[in-house]
Protein backbone atom coordinates (compact mmCIF):
# COMPACT_ATOMS: atom_id res chain seq x y z
CA UNK A 1 0.00 0.00 0.00
CA UNK A 2 2.51 2.57 1.11
CA UNK A 3 5.06 2.26 -1.69
CA UNK A 4 8.05 4.48 -2.26
CA UNK A 5 7.69 7.08 0.51
CA UNK A 6 9.65 7.02 3.72
CA UNK A 7 7.96 5.55 6.82
CA UNK A 8 7.86 8.94 8.57
CA UNK A 9 5.91 10.71 5.81
CA UNK A 10 3.43 7.86 5.37
CA UNK A 11 2.51 7.66 9.06
CA UNK A 12 2.19 11.44 9.14
CA UNK A 13 -0.27 11.30 6.21
CA UNK A 14 -2.31 8.53 7.88
CA UNK A 15 -2.55 10.59 11.07
CA UNK A 16 -3.66 13.66 9.06
CA UNK A 17 -6.42 11.68 7.30
CA UNK A 18 -7.63 10.23 10.59
CA UNK A 19 -7.78 13.71 12.11
CA UNK A 20 -9.76 15.00 9.12
CA UNK A 21 -12.13 12.04 9.45
CA UNK A 22 -12.65 12.65 13.15
CA UNK A 23 -13.23 16.38 12.55
CA UNK A 24 -15.88 15.56 9.89
CA UNK A 25 -17.61 13.14 12.27
CA UNK A 26 -17.60 15.75 15.04
CA UNK A 27 -19.03 18.42 12.70
CA UNK A 28 -21.79 16.06 11.52
CA UNK A 29 -22.70 15.03 15.08
CA UNK A 30 -22.85 18.70 16.09
CA UNK A 31 -25.06 19.32 13.04
CA UNK A 32 -27.38 16.50 14.11
CA UNK A 33 -27.46 18.00 17.59
CA UNK A 34 -28.37 21.35 16.09
CA UNK A 35 -31.26 19.82 14.13
CA UNK A 36 -32.41 18.04 17.29
CA UNK A 37 -32.38 21.26 19.31
CA UNK A 38 -34.15 23.18 16.51
CA UNK A 39 -37.03 20.67 16.35
CA UNK A 40 -37.10 20.51 20.13
CA UNK A 41 -37.46 24.29 20.33
CA UNK A 42 -40.36 24.37 17.86
CA UNK A 43 -42.31 22.11 20.19
CA UNK A 44 -41.90 24.25 23.29
CA UNK A 45 -45.01 26.48 22.97
CA UNK A 46 -47.30 23.60 23.96
CA UNK A 47 -45.03 22.56 26.80
CA UNK A 48 -44.82 26.16 27.95
CA UNK A 49 -48.60 26.46 27.99
CA UNK A 50 -48.90 23.29 29.98
CA UNK A 51 -46.29 24.31 32.50
CA UNK A 52 -48.03 27.68 32.85
CA UNK A 53 -51.16 25.81 33.82
CA UNK A 54 -49.43 24.59 36.94
CA UNK A 55 -49.23 28.19 38.11
CA UNK A 56 -52.87 29.11 37.72
CA UNK A 57 -54.08 28.54 41.22
CA UNK A 58 -55.69 31.69 42.60
CA UNK A 59 -53.33 34.07 44.38
CA UNK A 60 -53.10 33.26 48.06
CA UNK A 61 -55.48 35.23 50.21
CA UNK A 62 -54.95 35.90 53.84
CA UNK A 63 -57.10 36.73 56.77
CA UNK A 64 -55.95 38.67 59.75
CA UNK A 65 -56.99 37.37 63.13
CA UNK A 66 -59.02 40.11 64.74
CA UNK A 67 -60.45 38.15 67.62
CA UNK A 68 -57.65 39.22 69.93
CA UNK A 69 -57.89 42.91 69.10
CA UNK A 70 -55.41 42.83 66.21
CA UNK A 71 -55.77 45.35 63.39
CA UNK A 72 -58.46 44.36 60.91
CA UNK A 73 -57.35 43.88 57.31
CA UNK A 74 -60.00 43.39 54.64
CA UNK A 75 -59.48 40.28 52.55
CA UNK A 76 -59.77 40.43 48.75
CA UNK A 77 -62.09 37.55 47.77
CA UNK A 78 -62.43 36.10 44.27
CA UNK A 79 -66.03 35.78 43.14
CA UNK A 80 -66.00 32.22 41.79
CA UNK A 81 -69.38 31.81 40.11
CA UNK A 82 -71.36 28.62 39.65
CA UNK A 83 -73.54 28.23 36.58
CA UNK A 84 -76.59 30.57 36.62
CA UNK A 85 -75.15 32.84 39.33
CA UNK A 86 -76.71 36.32 39.17
CA UNK A 87 -75.91 38.18 42.41
CA UNK A 88 -75.51 37.92 46.15
CA UNK A 89 -76.48 39.80 49.28
CA UNK A 90 -74.03 40.85 50.75
CA UNK A 91 -72.16 41.37 47.48
CA UNK A 92 -68.63 40.12 46.96
CA UNK A 93 -65.95 42.17 48.75
CA UNK A 94 -68.30 44.67 50.42
CA UNK A 95 -67.24 46.10 53.76
CA UNK A 96 -70.23 46.32 56.14
CA UNK A 97 -70.44 48.33 59.35
CA UNK A 98 -73.35 46.28 60.69
CA UNK A 99 -73.76 42.53 61.01
CA UNK A 100 -75.82 40.92 58.24
CA UNK A 101 -78.31 38.34 59.53
CA UNK A 102 -78.26 36.15 56.43
CA UNK A 103 -76.56 35.46 53.10
CA UNK A 104 -78.70 35.24 49.95
CA UNK A 105 -77.65 34.08 46.49
CA UNK A 106 -79.71 34.78 43.35
CA UNK A 107 -79.70 32.63 40.22
CA UNK A 108 -81.50 32.64 36.87
CA UNK A 109 -82.45 28.95 36.89
CA UNK A 110 -84.35 26.48 39.09
CA UNK A 111 -82.47 25.52 42.24
CA UNK A 112 -83.18 22.15 43.84
CA UNK A 113 -82.12 20.29 46.98
CA UNK A 114 -79.43 19.71 48.20
CA UNK A 115 -78.30 23.26 47.33
CA UNK A 116 -76.40 24.68 50.29
CA UNK A 117 -74.57 27.78 51.53
CA UNK A 118 -71.82 27.63 54.13
CA UNK A 119 -70.29 30.74 55.70
CA UNK A 120 -67.05 30.68 57.67
CA UNK A 121 -64.93 33.23 59.54
CA UNK A 122 -61.31 32.27 60.12
CA UNK A 123 -62.23 28.70 59.23
CA UNK A 124 -65.08 28.43 61.77
CA UNK A 125 -68.65 27.80 60.60
CA UNK A 126 -70.89 30.79 61.36
CA UNK A 127 -74.07 29.57 59.64
CA UNK A 128 -77.00 29.60 62.07
CA UNK A 129 -79.55 27.36 60.36
CA UNK A 130 -80.30 25.43 57.19
CA UNK A 131 -80.27 26.79 53.62
CA UNK A 132 -83.74 27.65 52.31
CA UNK A 133 -84.66 27.77 48.61
CA UNK A 134 -87.17 30.52 47.70
CA UNK A 135 -90.69 29.83 46.41
CA UNK A 136 -89.71 30.78 42.84
CA UNK A 137 -86.59 28.56 43.11
CA UNK A 138 -84.37 31.43 41.94
CA UNK A 139 -82.62 32.20 45.21
CA UNK A 140 -81.41 30.53 48.37
CA UNK A 141 -80.43 31.97 51.73
CA UNK A 142 -79.00 30.91 55.07
CA UNK A 143 -79.08 32.71 58.48
CA UNK A 144 -75.64 33.59 59.86
CA UNK A 145 -74.07 34.74 63.08
CA UNK A 146 -71.74 37.52 61.90
CA UNK A 147 -71.56 39.70 64.99
CA UNK A 148 -67.77 40.08 64.96
CA UNK A 149 -65.40 42.22 62.91
CA UNK A 150 -63.69 40.05 60.34
CA UNK A 151 -63.65 38.46 56.90
CA UNK A 152 -66.47 36.07 56.02
CA UNK A 153 -66.04 33.48 53.29
CA UNK A 154 -69.14 32.15 51.57
CA UNK A 155 -68.95 28.75 49.81
CA UNK A 156 -72.02 27.36 48.11
CA UNK A 157 -73.28 24.41 46.11
CA UNK A 158 -76.05 25.12 43.59
CA UNK A 159 -78.02 22.08 42.39
CA UNK A 160 -80.19 21.82 39.27
CA UNK A 161 -83.38 19.91 38.38
CA UNK A 162 -81.52 16.76 37.30
CA UNK A 163 -79.55 16.64 40.56
CA UNK A 164 -76.23 17.90 39.18
CA UNK A 165 -74.49 20.46 41.44
CA UNK A 166 -71.86 23.15 40.99
CA UNK A 167 -69.72 25.07 43.45
CA UNK A 168 -68.99 28.74 43.85
CA UNK A 169 -67.52 31.03 46.47
CA UNK A 170 -67.07 34.69 47.42
CA UNK A 171 -66.68 36.76 50.57
CA UNK A 172 -67.45 39.94 52.43
CA UNK A 173 -66.13 41.75 55.48
CA UNK A 174 -67.66 43.25 58.58
CA UNK A 175 -66.00 46.06 60.54
CA UNK A 176 -68.05 46.96 63.56
CA UNK A 177 -67.63 50.49 64.99
CA UNK B 1 -7.93 10.36 -1.15
CA UNK B 2 -6.44 6.96 -0.76
CA UNK B 3 -7.97 3.75 0.56
CA UNK B 4 -6.89 4.28 4.14
CA UNK B 5 -8.79 7.54 4.55
CA UNK B 6 -11.86 6.08 2.83
CA UNK B 7 -11.80 3.21 5.32
CA UNK B 8 -12.26 5.76 8.10
CA UNK B 9 -14.54 8.24 6.34
CA UNK B 10 -17.18 5.88 4.87
CA UNK B 11 -18.16 4.15 8.16
CA UNK B 12 -17.99 7.51 9.95
CA UNK B 13 -20.31 9.11 7.39
CA UNK B 14 -22.74 6.17 7.51
CA UNK B 15 -22.90 6.24 11.31
CA UNK B 16 -23.43 10.01 11.31
CA UNK B 17 -26.23 9.87 8.75
CA UNK B 18 -27.91 7.14 10.82
CA UNK B 19 -27.64 9.31 13.94
CA UNK B 20 -29.25 12.28 12.13
CA UNK B 21 -32.05 10.10 10.71
CA UNK B 22 -32.58 8.63 14.16
CA UNK B 23 -32.95 12.06 15.75
CA UNK B 24 -35.39 13.22 13.07
CA UNK B 25 -37.44 10.02 13.29
CA UNK B 26 -37.79 10.15 17.05
CA UNK B 27 -38.66 13.84 16.93
CA UNK B 28 -41.48 13.18 14.48
CA UNK B 29 -42.76 10.20 16.43
CA UNK B 30 -42.59 11.80 19.89
CA UNK B 31 -43.95 15.31 19.34
CA UNK B 32 -47.57 15.97 18.49
CA UNK B 33 -47.90 18.90 16.10
CA UNK B 34 -49.48 21.59 18.31
CA UNK B 35 -51.60 23.17 15.56
CA UNK B 36 -53.30 20.02 14.29
CA UNK B 37 -57.08 20.09 14.48
CA UNK B 38 -57.28 16.75 16.27
CA UNK B 39 -54.95 18.05 18.99
CA UNK B 40 -55.55 17.78 22.69
CA UNK B 41 -57.29 20.08 25.12
CA UNK B 42 -55.45 22.71 27.12
CA UNK B 43 -57.65 24.32 29.79
CA UNK B 44 -57.02 27.86 30.93
CA UNK B 45 -57.56 28.96 34.50
CA UNK B 46 -61.27 29.06 35.50
CA UNK B 47 -62.32 27.01 32.43
CA UNK B 48 -65.56 25.07 33.02
CA UNK B 49 -66.76 23.73 29.66
CA UNK B 50 -67.60 24.77 26.10
CA UNK B 51 -69.88 24.50 23.06
CA UNK B 52 -68.80 22.52 21.11
CA UNK B 53 -67.18 20.30 23.72
CA UNK B 54 -63.62 19.15 23.13
CA UNK B 55 -63.69 16.20 20.73
CA UNK B 56 -67.36 16.68 19.85
CA UNK B 57 -68.54 16.01 16.27
CA UNK B 58 -71.23 18.25 14.82
CA UNK B 59 -73.38 17.22 11.86
CA UNK B 60 -73.83 20.84 10.76
CA UNK B 61 -71.70 23.76 11.82
CA UNK B 62 -72.24 25.45 15.20
CA UNK B 63 -73.41 29.08 14.94
CA UNK B 64 -70.82 30.18 17.49
CA UNK B 65 -68.18 28.96 19.89
CA UNK B 66 -68.99 29.58 23.56
CA UNK B 67 -66.62 28.92 26.45
CA UNK B 68 -67.83 28.92 30.07
CA UNK B 69 -65.68 30.01 33.01
CA UNK B 70 -66.37 30.44 36.74
CA UNK B 71 -64.82 33.91 37.03
CA UNK B 72 -65.24 37.43 35.62
CA UNK B 73 -63.89 37.75 32.06
CA UNK B 74 -62.40 41.09 31.05
CA UNK B 75 -61.91 42.98 27.78
CA UNK B 76 -59.01 41.54 25.81
CA UNK B 77 -60.32 37.98 26.05
CA UNK B 78 -60.48 36.38 22.60
CA UNK B 79 -61.33 33.24 20.62
CA UNK B 80 -59.98 31.92 17.31
CA UNK B 81 -61.39 28.94 15.37
CA UNK B 82 -59.29 27.62 12.48
CA UNK B 83 -59.72 24.78 9.99
CA UNK B 84 -56.85 22.43 9.09
CA UNK B 85 -55.78 24.76 6.25
CA UNK B 86 -55.29 27.59 8.76
CA UNK B 87 -58.36 29.60 7.73
CA UNK B 88 -59.98 31.69 10.47
CA UNK B 89 -63.74 31.06 10.88
CA UNK B 90 -64.79 33.44 13.66
CA UNK B 91 -66.27 36.85 12.82
CA UNK B 92 -67.23 39.97 14.73
CA UNK B 93 -66.20 40.87 18.26
CA UNK B 94 -65.56 38.46 21.12
CA UNK B 95 -68.68 38.66 23.31
CA UNK B 96 -68.71 38.39 27.10
CA UNK B 97 -72.08 37.15 28.42
CA UNK B 98 -73.79 35.42 31.37
CA UNK B 99 -72.54 37.54 34.31
CA UNK B 100 -69.13 37.80 32.56
CA UNK B 101 -68.61 34.02 32.71
CA UNK B 102 -69.22 33.12 29.04
CA UNK B 103 -66.82 34.04 26.20
CA UNK B 104 -68.43 33.77 22.77
CA UNK B 105 -67.61 34.44 19.13
CA UNK B 106 -69.91 33.92 16.15
CA UNK B 107 -68.81 31.71 13.26
CA UNK B 108 -68.92 32.44 9.54
CA UNK B 109 -71.38 30.41 7.47
CA UNK B 110 -70.48 27.51 5.14
CA UNK B 111 -67.86 25.81 7.31
CA UNK B 112 -66.78 22.64 5.44
CA UNK B 113 -66.50 19.16 6.98
CA UNK B 114 -63.27 18.57 8.85
CA UNK B 115 -61.42 19.28 12.07
CA UNK B 116 -61.37 22.68 13.77
CA UNK B 117 -59.00 24.03 16.42
CA UNK B 118 -60.27 26.51 19.00
CA UNK B 119 -57.66 28.73 20.68
CA UNK B 120 -58.70 31.22 23.33
CA UNK B 121 -57.24 33.80 25.68
CA UNK B 122 -59.20 34.48 28.87
CA UNK B 123 -58.37 37.65 30.79
CA UNK B 124 -59.21 38.31 34.46
CA UNK B 125 -59.88 41.33 36.72
CA UNK B 126 -56.21 41.54 37.80
CA UNK B 127 -55.16 41.96 34.13
CA UNK B 128 -53.62 38.52 33.79
CA UNK B 129 -54.54 36.38 30.77
CA UNK B 130 -54.40 32.64 30.24
CA UNK B 131 -54.53 30.59 27.03
CA UNK B 132 -56.36 27.39 26.23
CA UNK B 133 -57.17 25.16 23.27
CA UNK B 134 -59.58 22.44 22.22
CA UNK B 135 -60.92 20.82 19.03
CA UNK B 136 -64.15 19.78 17.39
CA UNK B 137 -65.22 18.28 14.06
CA UNK B 138 -67.95 18.74 11.51
CA UNK B 139 -69.08 15.58 9.69
CA UNK B 140 -72.20 16.10 7.56
CA UNK B 141 -72.44 12.42 6.54
CA UNK B 142 -74.50 11.75 9.70
CA UNK B 143 -77.15 14.20 8.52
CA UNK B 144 -79.01 11.13 7.18
CA UNK B 145 -80.02 10.35 10.79
CA UNK B 146 -82.00 13.61 10.86
CA UNK B 147 -85.63 13.94 9.76
CA UNK B 148 -85.95 16.59 7.03
CA UNK B 149 -88.86 18.87 8.00
CA UNK B 150 -87.83 21.91 5.96
CA UNK B 151 -90.40 24.14 4.33
CA UNK B 152 -92.73 24.42 7.36
CA UNK B 153 -93.53 27.73 9.02
CA UNK B 154 -94.41 26.09 12.35
CA UNK B 155 -93.54 22.84 14.04
CA UNK B 156 -94.55 21.24 17.36
CA UNK B 157 -92.27 18.95 19.37
CA UNK B 158 -93.93 16.95 22.17
CA UNK B 159 -92.18 16.32 25.45
CA UNK B 160 -93.66 12.94 26.31
CA UNK B 161 -92.49 9.91 28.30
CA UNK B 162 -89.23 11.73 29.17
CA UNK B 163 -88.34 12.23 25.48
CA UNK B 164 -88.53 14.87 22.79
CA UNK B 165 -90.71 13.03 20.25
CA UNK B 166 -88.74 14.44 17.26
CA UNK B 167 -85.21 14.63 18.57
CA UNK B 168 -83.19 14.95 15.33
CA UNK B 169 -84.72 17.25 12.76
CA UNK B 170 -83.76 19.65 9.97
CA UNK B 171 -85.84 22.84 9.61
CA UNK B 172 -85.78 25.92 7.38
CA UNK B 173 -84.66 29.35 8.63
CA UNK B 174 -87.67 31.23 9.99
CA UNK B 175 -89.46 28.14 11.35
CA UNK B 176 -91.19 28.63 14.71
CA UNK B 177 -90.67 25.55 16.87
CA UNK B 178 -93.10 25.00 19.78
CA UNK B 179 -92.39 22.52 22.57
CA UNK B 180 -95.35 21.21 24.54
CA UNK B 181 -95.16 19.14 27.74
CA UNK B 182 -97.51 16.14 27.73
CA UNK B 183 -96.04 14.46 30.82
CA UNK B 184 -97.47 14.82 34.34
CA UNK B 185 -94.23 16.35 35.64
CA UNK B 186 -92.09 19.33 34.69
CA UNK B 187 -89.77 19.56 31.69
CA UNK B 188 -87.37 22.20 30.38
CA UNK B 189 -86.00 23.30 27.01
CA UNK B 190 -82.40 24.46 27.45
CA UNK B 191 -79.58 25.18 25.03
CA UNK B 192 -76.06 23.75 25.42
CA UNK B 193 -74.13 23.39 27.64
CA UNK B 194 -75.61 21.63 30.61
CA UNK B 195 -76.03 23.37 33.04
CA UNK B 196 -74.77 26.79 31.83
CA UNK B 197 -77.17 27.15 28.85
CA UNK B 198 -75.01 29.77 27.13
CA UNK B 199 -74.76 28.63 23.47
CA UNK B 200 -78.08 30.06 22.22
CA UNK B 201 -79.67 31.75 25.28
CA UNK B 202 -82.84 32.55 23.28
CA UNK B 203 -83.66 28.83 23.59
CA UNK B 204 -84.00 28.65 27.39
CA UNK B 205 -87.33 27.95 29.06
CA UNK B 206 -88.11 27.85 32.74
CA UNK B 207 -89.95 24.80 34.04
CA UNK B 208 -92.89 23.78 31.81
CA UNK B 209 -95.65 21.97 33.70
CA UNK B 210 -98.15 19.70 31.91
CA UNK B 211 -99.81 21.42 28.94
CA UNK B 212 -97.44 24.42 28.98
CA UNK B 213 -95.68 25.42 25.76
CA UNK B 214 -92.50 27.27 24.80
CA UNK B 215 -91.68 28.64 21.33
CA UNK B 216 -88.53 29.80 19.54
CA UNK B 217 -88.10 30.97 15.95
CA UNK B 218 -84.75 29.91 14.46
CA UNK B 219 -83.07 32.05 11.79
CA UNK B 220 -79.32 31.40 11.56
CA UNK B 221 -78.33 28.15 9.78
CA UNK B 222 -76.42 25.74 12.00
CA UNK B 223 -76.81 23.03 14.60
CA UNK B 224 -78.61 23.65 17.91
CA UNK B 225 -78.26 20.95 20.57
CA UNK B 226 -80.60 21.20 23.56
CA UNK B 227 -81.81 19.21 26.55
CA UNK B 228 -84.34 19.01 29.37
CA UNK B 229 -82.45 20.15 32.47
CA UNK B 230 -84.48 17.81 34.70
CA UNK B 231 -83.78 14.69 32.66
CA UNK B 232 -80.28 14.80 31.19
CA UNK B 233 -79.31 11.58 33.03
CA UNK B 234 -82.35 9.90 31.40
CA UNK B 235 -81.07 10.97 27.97
CA UNK B 236 -83.71 13.63 27.28
CA UNK B 237 -81.54 15.45 24.74
CA UNK B 238 -82.19 16.55 21.17
CA UNK B 239 -80.71 18.40 18.24
CA UNK B 240 -82.11 20.51 15.45
CA UNK B 241 -80.37 21.75 12.33
CA UNK B 242 -81.42 24.96 10.60
CA UNK B 243 -80.57 24.67 6.89
CA UNK B 244 -81.53 26.42 3.67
Amino acid sequence: MFDNKSDGIVSCEVVNKSIIGIVIVVVLVLGAGGIYLATQKSSTPVEDTQSNLKNISPPPTFSTDTSSGGTFKQEDFQNIKSAHYVSSEPANNVLLSTSPSKVTLNFNFNLTAPSKIQVTKDGSDVTAGTTQISEDKLSMSVPINANQTGNYKVAYTACWPDGSCHNGSFGFSVKLP
Amino acid sequence: MNNSSLKILIPAAVVTVLIILGFIFFQQARLPAPERSDGGQVKSAHFVDSTPLHGETYVAQPVNTTINFNFDLQEGSKISVTSADGKEWTEGDALIEDQKTALKKNLKQDMPDGGYRVSYTACWPDGSCHEGQFSFKIDSTKKSEYQDLRGKKELTIKMKEVKFDQNKIIISPGTEVTWVNEDNFGHFVNTETHPEHTYYPEQNSRELTKGKTYSVTFQTPGQYNYHCSAHVPEGMVASLIVSN
